[in-house]
């Protein structure tokens, strides 16, 4: 559980001088007419029964009434001591959210179960288009370009961030320059405690250079500089299917609660039940609409555990029918298998959208994978042997061991890979204005590890862009779910024989791809 | 005179990872009880690739070769494992290869059972399922070791681990009663294994209901954990 910290003094878009403390604002269009703070304390409840509240004092008494601890200050130097109090030697994970947030509560469960060490929501500015709809692309090449101190607004903030595929690259402020900034953070923070100290540290310098940042400058905006600077990875990521929004009149306050109504928050969550980077053929054939069945099952009050008994159920039905060797049942295996394999995916789609994790689930669910496929190659073997087909136990074997070793490759190679040195960012003082020596410091980074292969497998991780190389590469390596449809597919319309060669062929082939990528990976 | 309090220093975090995947590594190898006992007596040992891809490619050249006729003759890949892969756990298996040997020691193992079986003319499916016993084992470690749950030692030295395996295999070829060693094999392994792994995981989900934190998923290949947690696919 991680410990909340609730900002209420962000400066920037919520400092509109002499209007009501934003977070008091009321939404009487919800049952109860709760403050915007109240309804966030009921949400964070669960959460964190103790957050820390960290306010200005002319807007303390809106946040009184209310669980956990209020910190008042008078300025941002006092509102970045208090952020440095309350995380230092924070044995939790920290999430940091304004007080004047309306957020789904999807997305805060989905911010705090990010595998990231730190994570920001941020939303990009959209690329400026011509006329004719094409990119402009600026006259002036980023590496010449200058840091700029951010003066477009993006939703009431300045933009005042540079982000790239995965993370922030640099943060500004009123004094730290940015070169091309391209997007703003919007408020929820997300932060492994093993970073705490480094934030500490950071917010304490900015405060001590208080004087020199603007009445613009939002403080997460700031708490995420000072872990940039510092070379912290910050991973980002946008609202995608949910609502997020600050808001500081009521107007605004009404408008973003008509829009957050628009949003279906199951949907979204039942859509992040499904895990994302599939094979081709779990994607299409069966992410397509296995939610369904999940989120029907999780109705029902099924447990994720009973829906892999299910799957193990019809993988050892699909086995028997297999075994009798005739056409129908032939026909019959190849459909129970394909349904045992969309019943082994429902299970983790109930477990995420049931929120029921357990470690015997997990273990169940990967441990009856095997034993569903393997059961399956015996029943082939039995059924080719009754049919007449031929003694296809040899196959069966030379298939068996194939798929254990593939898998044990894979295995071996996580943990070798996990136990590469780590590769620091850099960092540059809060002292600097201009972020010129942090991009100089990345680029150096980026060249420094240019080595013959190593621009080899950049040049391959590019050619992912196109679709059809990201599918066929994800299709050559063999995932579980082109295993059972080519055991589905090939047994019902061919026999054993034919299925255990295509098995074996596939297998070899994937796994001397995956073997060259991941041998060349180690060497380089 | 001023004494500083004395803390103990945490581990360093990627020296404790190092250990931590290293040992995992090692618990792939699934050494048994005479690897145990000869560890510390090889000396400096064997290069663990390079020493486990010969003795591949040696059991592979008797195969092709037709060298391996039912008959004592059958002992003798199990030799060559012996000799040329036991010497490898001496090794740290800190080299940037070295996750390769769990999978040729595999390999090795499953390749000579299978050769030992067909030249013996032993049942397959007995066969299938011995490897089936075995690879079940392997599987368990990984998912453990994944979750932080190590499997106790002497779980290692009960199942025999891959040396004992093959020499009882080797040896019941070699004297012609093959198919009741592996029938006794198979049924010793698969009841020691599935006992000790049901009651083991059982026990750990009752301890740990509450604080379930196993989200963890335990069949995402190491490319897809890596775009998982980082957003980006083969960036190294």
């Amino acid at each position: 559980m991680p410990r909340v910290v609730l900002l209420g003094s962000s400066p920037g878009p919520d400092a509109a001088p002499g209007q009501a403390t934003p977070a008091a604002l009321t939404l009487p269009a919800l049952p109860g007419c709760p403050t915007v703070i109240g309804k966030l304390h009921g949400q964070l409840a669960s959460l964190d029964p103790q957050p820390v509240t960290i306010v200005r004092s002319g807007d303390a008494a809106a946040h009184r009434g209310f669980p956990g601890s209020l910190v008042e200050t008078s300025d941002l130097a006092g509102d970045l001591r208090a952020v440095a109090d309350a995380v230092e030697g924070a044995t939790e994970n920290l999430l940091f959210l304004p007080t004047n947030s309306l957020i789904h509560d999807e997305l805060i469960y989905q911010i705090t179960k990010s595998k990231r060490g730190a994570l920001a929501l941020i939303t990009k500015e959209p690329r400026e288009e011509d006329e004719n709809g094409d990119v402009i692309v600026p006259d002036v090449p980023i590496d010449e370009a200058l840091p700029e101190i951010g003066d477009r607004r993006l939703e009431g903030l300045p933009v005042r961030v540079r982000a790239r595929k995965s993370r922030v690259i640099s943060v500004g402020s009123a004094f730290h320059g940015v070169t091309r900034p391209n997007s703003v953070l919007l408020g929820p923070l997300h932060l492994h405690h093993k970073h705490a100290p480094v934030l500490a540290e950071a917010a304490r310098e900015l405060a001590d250079m208080a004087h020199l940042l603007g009445p613009d400058d939002d403080l997460v905006q700031l708490l995420v500089l000072g872990l940039v600077r510092k070379g912290v990875s910050v991973g980002i990521r946008g609202r995608r299917d949910l609502f997020f929004r600050r808001v500081s009149s009521p107007e605004q306050a009404a408008e973003a609660l008509a829009e957050m109504s628009t949003f279906n928050e199951d949907k979204a969550r039942l859509n992040n039940a499904v895990k994302g980077a599939d094979g081709f053929f779990t994607t299409y054939f069966v992410s397509t609409y296995s939610r369904f069945i999940a989120r029907w099952a999780a109705r029902r009050g099924l447990t994720p555990n009973q829906v892999t008994l299910i799957s193990i159920a019809l993988g050892v039905a699909a086995a028997l029918c297999f075994a009798t060797g005739e056409r129908a049942g032939m026909v019959a295996g190849g459909v129970l298998i394909y349904f045992a394999f969309v019943f082994d995916c429902v299970d983790g789609q109930v477990a995420r959208y049931a929120r029921k994790f357990g470690v015997l689930g997990a273990w169940l669910d990967a441990t009856f994978d095997r034993f569903k496929e393997y059961v399956v190659f015996a029943g082939l073997a039995v059924g080719a042997a009754v049919s007449g087909v031929g003694d296809v136990w040899t196959l069966a074997l030379i298939a068996l061991g194939v798929q254990s070793i593939k898998h044990l490759l894979d295995f071996s190679y996580g943990a070798a890979n996990r136990r590469k040195p780590p590769s620091p960012l850099p960092s540059v003082a809060l002292s600097v204005s201009a972020d010129t020596g942090l991009r100089q410091a990345l680029e150096q980074r980026k060249n420094a590890t240019t080595s013959g292969i190593r621009s080899l497998l950049k040049m391959w991780g590019r050619a992912g862009r196109y679709r059809a190389v990201h599918w066929a590469r994800k299709m050559i390596v063999f995932p579980i779910g082109e295993r059972f449809a080519a055991i589905a597919i090939v047994s019902a319309l061919f026999d054993a024989r034919i299925t255990f060669l295509t098995l074996i062929i596939w297998g070899g082939i994937g796994a001397a791809y995956s073997l060259t990528g991941r041998l060349m990976r180690s060497l380089a | 005179m001023i004494t500083q309090p004395q803390t103990i220093p945490a581990p360093d975090p990627y020296e404790e990872r190092l250990r931590v995947q290293t040992a995992r590594l090692l618990a792939y190898r699934d050494d048994g009880p005479l690897v145990t006992l000869l560890r510390d007596k090889v000396g400096p040992g064997l290069p663990p690739v390079p020493a486990s891809l010969a003795a591949l490619l040696a059991i592979i050249a008797m195969a092709v070769t037709g060298m391996l006729v039912n008959g004592p003759m059958l002992l003798v890949p199990v030799l060559v494992m012996i000799v040329l892969v036991l010497p490898t756990a001496a090794r740290d298996h800190l080299g940037k290869l070295d996750w390769l040997t769990p999978p040729l020691i595999r390999a090795a193992e499953f390749l000579t059972i299978i050769l030992i079986g067909l030249a013996a003319d032993a049942p397959k499916w007995l066969l299938y399922v011995l490897i089936y016993v075995i690879g079940y084992h392997t599987y368990d470690t990984v998912y453990r070791t994944r979750q932080s749950i190590w499997p106790a030692p002497w779980v290692f030295q009960a199942g025999l681990g891959w040396e004992l395996r093959l020499l009882l295999v080797g040896a019941g070829a070699a004297l012609g009663v093959l198919t009741w060693v592996l029938a006794a094999l198979t049924l010793y392994l698969g009841v020691l294994f599935a006992v000790e792994s049901v009651t083991s995981w059982v026990g750990l989900d009752k301890q740990t209901a509450n604080a379930a934190q196993a989200s963890d998923d335990l069949e995402t290949s190491p490319e897809e954990a890596q775009e998982q947690a980082t957003g980006e696919a083969d960036q190294t």
